[in-house]
C-alpha cells in the first residue's frame, strides 16, 4: 500500500501542491493529467529520486526516507525516459537483475522476452521505441515487488501489444493480492480497462479521484441551454464549461438528472472529455 | 552493490576492443622504445580510465534515475565506483608489470629493482584518475563532464610543463631509448621519498574526491 500525505515540492516554475493519495494493496490505480501536471514529479517522489519540501510518503506503513536496500527491492518501476545503459543487451540485463534482486525470476524474464520477440543479443540502443517499452515492463515484472510504479508503460506500443502488456500487469497483481500498482498513461482506454480507481492531477494539485466503475457508469455530461442552466439544481454538478449551445456540466449522479430533468441531454463521457471539463471548466 | 558490480563488469566488457588495442600498442611500444615504464604507465592509464567508464555510461540517457531506484544506496553506489576503478587500474598495473618483467628478464639490460621502484609512480594514476573523473561526471553529467575533464587534463599538462621548465621535474631522452623520468631525482632516498609522497598525495586526493562525490550524489535529484 502506498500512502502519500500532503506531498509538496517547489520548483522555480512549478509546485506540487499538497498532494494526498492512497493506493491500497490488490488494486491498480490510474494517474492521469496533462503534460507537466505533476505525474512524473509524484512518481519521482515515491521512488525517492527527489527531495520533497513537505508531506510524507509511506509504503506498507514505512516512510520512504527510512528505506533500506531490502525495502527498495520491494519496488518495481517503469520510467518513460530512463533505463539501463543502452549499450547493454537483454542477456546482460538478465545477469545484472539476478545480481541486483534475490527474487528475480530469470526464466520468466527470458521467456517473456522471447514471447514478445525481443532479441537477447541485440543492444538496447538498436531496439525500436516499442521494444524498449516492452523490455522496461518485462524487467519491472520479473521480480517479486510489492509496489509497482509505472510511468507511461504502454507508450509507443501498438494496440495488440498494448493489450498483452496490460494483461501482464493484471496477471502480476492477480498473482499476489498484496501488490499495489500505480500507472500513468495518456491512453485513456488503457486506464479505463486496467484501473480500479483513477486520480487526476492538474497544475500540481489532485483535482479528481473516484472508482473507475463509478466514473464509467455514474458520471456523465449534462448538456443544457442557458435557461435550463439557470434552473438546474447544481448540487451534483462538479464543474461546467460554456459551449455554443449553452453549458456542458459534469455530474457524478447522472440518474438524478435523467429522472428529474427528462428534457435535458445526459450523455456518457470518456475520460479524456472528463479531463477537459475538469481542467478547462469552472467549478461550482 | 553486487548488482552494480555485475552492471559495471558488463559495461567494462563493452570496452574490450579498446583494451586489446591498447595492450597491443603498449607491447609494440615496449619492443620499439625498449622502455617497460611506458608499457606500465600506458596500460595502467587505459585500465583505470576504463574502470571509470561505467560512471559516464550510467549518466547517459538519464540512466541514473533508473539506477537510483535499484536496491543499492547512493553511498554504496559511489563507493563501488571508486573501488571498481582502483581494482581495474591495479589489475592493469599488475598485468603490465608481469609483461614488463618478462621483457626485462629476457633483455638483461634493465635492472628489475629499478623498474619495480619506478613503476610505483604509476600507482598515482590509479588514484588520481577516478579522483578527478567520478565527482565531475556525477556533478555535471556525461556531456558537460567531458569538457571539464579536458580542461583539467590541460591544467595538469600546463602544471607539468611549468615544473619541467623550472627543473622541478623533467622528461629525459637518452641515446639508447626514451627514459621517462617523471621527477628529476638524484638519490634513491629522494626518489623513493618523492614516489611515496606522490602516492600519499594521490590517495588523499582520492579520499577527498570520494567524500565530495558522496556529498554530490546525496544532494542530487534525478
Amino acid at each position: 500500500m502506498i500512502e502519500i500525505k500532503n506531498l509538496t515540492k517547489h520548483y522555480k516554475n512549478f509546485t506540487l501542491d499538497d498532494v494526498s493519495m492512497e493506493i491500497p494493496s490488490g488494486r491498480i490505480t490510474g494517474f492521469i493529467g496533462a503534460n507537466g501536471a505533476g505525474k512524473s514529479t509524484t512518481f519521482k517522489a515515491i521512488l525517492g529520486l527527489i527531495k520533497t519540501d513537505g508531506g510524507e510518503i509511506l509504503i506498507n506503513g514505512k516512510n520512504i526516507k527510512d528505506f533500506s536496500e531490502k525495502d527498495k527491492a520491494q519496488i518495481g518501476c517503469v520510467m518513460t525516459d530512463s533505463f539501463f545503459s543502452d549499450t547493454l543487451r537483454i542477456k546482460d540485463i538478465a545477469k545484472i537483475m539476478k545480481a541486483m534482486f534475490k527474487s528475480f525470476d530469470e526464466e520468466y524474464f527470458l521467456n517473456k522476452c522471447e514471447a514478445f520477440n525481443l532479441p537477447k543479443d541485440k543492444r538496447i540502443r538498436d531496439f525500436s521505441g516499442g521494444m524498449k517499452a516492452k523490455i522496461k515492463v518485462i524487467t519491472a515484472l520479473s521480480y517479486d515487488s510489492k509496489v509497482l510504479i509505472l510511468d507511461e508503460p504502454t507508450v509507443g506500443l501498438d494496440v495488440v501489444v498494448r493489450e498483452e502488456v496490460l494483461d501482464l500487469i493484471r496477471e502480476y497483481v492477480g498473482n499476489n493480492e498484496e501488490r499495489s500498482v500505480i500507472i500513468s498513461s495518456h491512453i485513456s482506454s488503457d486506464i479505463e480497462k486496467l484501473c480500479d480507481d483513477i486520480y487526476m492531477i492538474h497544475d500540481g494539485k489532485i483535482v479528481f479521484h473516484d472508482d473507475t466503475d463509478k466514473l464509467l457508469f455514474e458520471y456523465a455530461a449534462v448538456k443544457v441551454d442557458e435557461t435550463e442552466f439557470e434552473k438546474l439544481d447544481k448540487k451534483y454538478i462538479r464543474s461546467f464549461r460554456k459551449e455554443k449551445y449553452g453549458y456542458e456540466c459534469l455530474t457524478w449522479q447522472k440518474d438524478y438528472y435523467m429522472e428529474n430533468y427528462p428534457s435535458v441531454v445526459v450523455e456518457k463521457m470518456s475520460i479524456d472529455e472528463m479531463m477537459m471539463i475538469l481542467i478547462k471548466g469552472e467549478k461550482i | 552493490m553486487k548488482g552494480m558490480i555485475a552492471k559495471d563488469l558488463r559495461i567494462l566488457a563493452e570496452g574490450k576492443s579498446l583494451a586489446i588495442l591498447g595492450t597491443i600498442c603498449g607491447i609494440v611500444c615496449l619492443f620499439t622504445m625498449k622502455d617497460p615504464g611506458f608499457l606500465i604507465g600506458y596500460v595502467t592509464l587505459i585500465a583505470t580510465s576504463m574502470g571509470c567508464m561505467s560512471c559516464a555510461y550510467d549518466e547517459m540517457n538519464n540512466g541514473m534515475a533508473y539506477l537510483m531506484t535499484m536496491p543499492c544506496s547512493r553511498t554504496k553506489y559511489v563507493l563501488e565506483k571508486y573501488i571498481f576503478a582502483v581494482v581495474i587500474g591495479l589489475i592493469g598495473w599488475v598485468l603490465s608489470m608481469a609483461v614488463a618483467s618478462i621483457y626485462a628478464v629476457n633483455s638483461k639490460e634493465i635492472v628489475l629493482t629499478e623498474m619495480y621502484s619506478g613503476s610505483l609512480v604509476f600507482i598515482l594514476l590509479i588514484f588520481i584518475i577516478p579522483g578527478l573523473m567520478i565527482p565531475v561526471v556525477l556533478q555535471f553529467g556525461h556531456a558537460r563532464s567531458r569538457i571539464i575533464i579536458y580542461v583539467l587534463i590541460g591544467i595538469m599538462f600546463a602544471a607539468g610543463s611549468l615544473m619541467a621548465l623550472t627543473n622541478v621535474a623533467s622528461i629525459a631522452v637518452s641515446g639508447d631509448g626514451y627514459n621517462i623520468n617523471v621527477l628529476d631525482y638524484h638519490t634513491t632516498i629522494v626518489k623513493s621519498g618523492m614516489i611515496l609522497g606522490g602516492i600519499i598525495i594521490s590517495v588523499v586526493i582520492y579520499a577527498v574526491s570520494a567524500i565530495a562525490s558522496l556529498i554530490i550524489i546525496n544532494k542530487k535529484e534525478y
